[in-house]
């Protein structure tokens, strides 16, 4: 049950390292209240997954204060994992058994009564439309599939927390779609929700808060739009038809604008903070036609949850897209940059 | 043991039987293997007599209820490598996390395994009769000596569950085999009656929990004996209480990585 606040977790002061120093999580504090989403969102390594880990009693605590649901996860307490599911990244499923015979097996370990077992995984294989594929063994679903049967599985408890990993990888924009809606009909039934999600635009369509999160550290936490209010700004981006050289003149005399914030130079793109709209882009426009400089691309992008996200955390599209692509080459790169 | 305790224990085991049927291959192959030693050793050494006070008897008599425990351990030394399959898919980290007891989930599969490696060492048995061994078997005493086995079953599967979650590698299970099975088999009374043996190999099969488990079936299944509670099925029934606490305690420390 929810506490009279109605916070189903609290976080206080929580840090995490593991052996050798390395620091998952800094200083977190943090509630959950019921009936609502939350989404934490960081670059990889951030200390999301050790967060939520946490909440869901799988890792203990290096110091501070963990409350769910009035019990401390370390304890692993059964009466917390009957009440608390956690939806982990990587499908957990067993590819020789039949979607039937898993359902089946997790409620009898959920303790659902017996005369009840049938109602149950029907209602959950029609709610999350599994139902005609239940006689089939899992090792014949798509990867689509797989997940909706891993989230039946975490939903067989109606847990009053619900703690989600990246619950749309992997899913087609109709998959993600639906795993939206439900998510959105579980909170409605008074569910608390957290969920991992480096989907910005779904965060600010369907989260009642976001929780930025970098280096182990919670940079903000708010709904999105009060994180965009406070922390986006409008963006300037500019394509070049050839690589900007640091050294151009007209780049430093842009730097110089008084309206211009931050200039970040990757190979033919720049970007900048701009903080008034059409004065700065008439000049910004001009400076670069006096310049001969030839653009191919020149665009304004509004203040929004993903510019608040890399503002917070310091990356920038670029090197999130090169780290996910290759790690290895996105760090020489941002080495190299960083000593230029 | 409550209804809702049962059930959960019914549900691991009858996974853990549906996923051995799954594998017939890997079902007949440690089937095979007691028999080719059986026939193999049963032949090499036919016209080896046993020597035993008041008389002798013949090899094949002598070796039918070794090679049935030797089913046992063979087959108990393998349950731990489902286990890696689940942590390699994830599924046991899933399992784990249900409310549910986790002995029970442990005494669910280790009840399948038992029943298993009982049900092999029974087709064992058959074809022994079949190739011409003889038996002469009182009914409470070869119910208890399948006891004895079962406990010897529990005991050793146990073990090896353990191994497979403390390490979490398919290689361990191999090294398990050379480095425990063999030991084991070579050092007990299964192939060769203790009298038989140099001193302190004598006195090394005495202390051998496989010894027991033979010792128990072939004084059942030759000189109608029944099993000693105090001699055969104590040491063995601690012996599967204590290897169930190590693999119990390994099972809590893998839920929480």
């Amino acid at each position: 049950m929810p506490t009279d606040s109605g916070l189903l977790a609290t976080v206080r002061s929580l840090r995490k390292s593991y052996p050798g120093g390395i620091v998952a999580l800094d200083g977190i504090d943090l509630d959950l209240s019921a009936r609502s989403i939350t989404a934490l969102t960081g670059p990889n390594g951030s200390g999301k997954t050790t967060l939520l880990r946490i909440l869901a009693g799988r890792v203990a605590p290096s110091s501070g204060t963990v409350i769910v649901l009035g019990v401390d996860p370390a304890s692993d307490s059964v009466s917390l994992r009957r009440r608390v599911s956690f939806i982990s990244q990587e499908v957990a499923l067993d590819p020789e058994m039949t979607g039937a015979q898993t359902l089946r097996l997790f409620t009898v370990l959920y303790g659902v009564p017996r005369r009840q077992i049938a109602a149950r995984i029907d209602e959950l294989a029609q709610s999350l439309e599994l139902k005609r594929h239940l006689p089939i063994r899992v090792q014949a679903y798509s990867g689509g599939l797989r997940r909706r049967l891993h989230l039946a599985l975490g939903l067989l408890n109606d847990p009053e927390l619900l703690l989600l990993d990246e619950p749309t990888a992997g899913l087609d924009p109709a998959g993600r779609e639906f795993l939206w809606a439900l998510l959105k009909e579980l909170a409605e039934r008074s569910v608390s929700i957290a969920v991992i999600t480096h989907d910005l635009d779904e965060v600010a369509r369907h989260c009642h808060r976001v929780a930025v999160i970098g280096s182990g550290k919670l940079l903000a936490c708010a709904s999105p739009q009060t994180v965009v209010r406070d922390h986006a700004r409008r963006m300037l981006r500019v394509t070049l038809a050839t690589e900007a050289l640091l050294s151009d003149p007209t780049l430093t005399q842009l730097a110089e604008v008084p309206s211009v914030n931050t200039l970040r130079v990757r190979g033919s793109e720049l970007s900048m903070e701009i903080l008034d709209e059409h004065p700065a882009k008439e000049r910004i426009w001009s400076m670069l036609s006096s310049g001969n400089i030839d653009v191919r691309s020149f665009q304004v992008q509004e203040p929004d949850l993903a510019s608040a996200y890399f503002r917070l955390t310091g990356e920038t599209v670029e090197e999130q897209s090169r780290r996910s692509a290759d790690g290895a080459r996105g760090r020489r790169t941002l080495d190299r940059e960083a000593a230029s | 043991m409550s209804a809702a305790a049962l059930r959960i224990v019914s549900s691991v085991c009858g996974r853990t039987w549906m996923k051995a049927l799954r594998r017939p291959v890997l079902l007949s192959f440690s089937l095979a293997q007691p028999m080719i030693w059986m026939l193999f050793f049963g032949f090499l050494f036919q016209r080896y007599r046993v020597e035993r006070p008041g008389g002798e008897i013949r090899y094949l008599d002598f070796l039918l209820p070794g090679i049935c425990a030797m089913t046992i351990l063979f087959g108990a030394s393998q349950s731990g490598i489902e286990l890696i399959r689940d942590m390699q898919t994830h599924f046991l980290g899933r399992l784990l996390n249900t409310p549910a007891d986790r002995r029970l989930l442990l005494i669910g599969k280790l009840t399948a395994d038992v029943s298993r490696l009982l049900a092999q060492a029974t087709l064992v048995f058959l074809l022994g009769l079949l190739v011409g061994a003889r038996i002469s078997s009182s009914l409470p005493g070869l119910a208890l000596a399948v006891v004895a086995l079962g406990l010897f079953g529990f005991a050793f599967s146990a073990l090896s569950c353990a191994i497979a979650l403390l390490t979490r590698a398919p290689e361990s299970m191999a090294v398990f085999v050379h480095l425990v099975n063999m030991p084991l088999l070579f050092t007990s009374t299964a192939f060769v009656p203790s009298r038989q043996m140099p001193d302190f190999l004598c006195l090394v099969s005495k202390l051998n929990p496989l010894t027991l488990a033979v010792g128990a079936l072939r004084g059942s299944l030759l000189f109608q004996e029944v099993p000693s509670v105090k001699h055969s099925l104590l040491p063995l029934a601690v012996l599967a209480l204590f290897l169930f606490g190590v693999a119990s305690a390994a099972l809590t420390r893998a839920a929480q990585d």
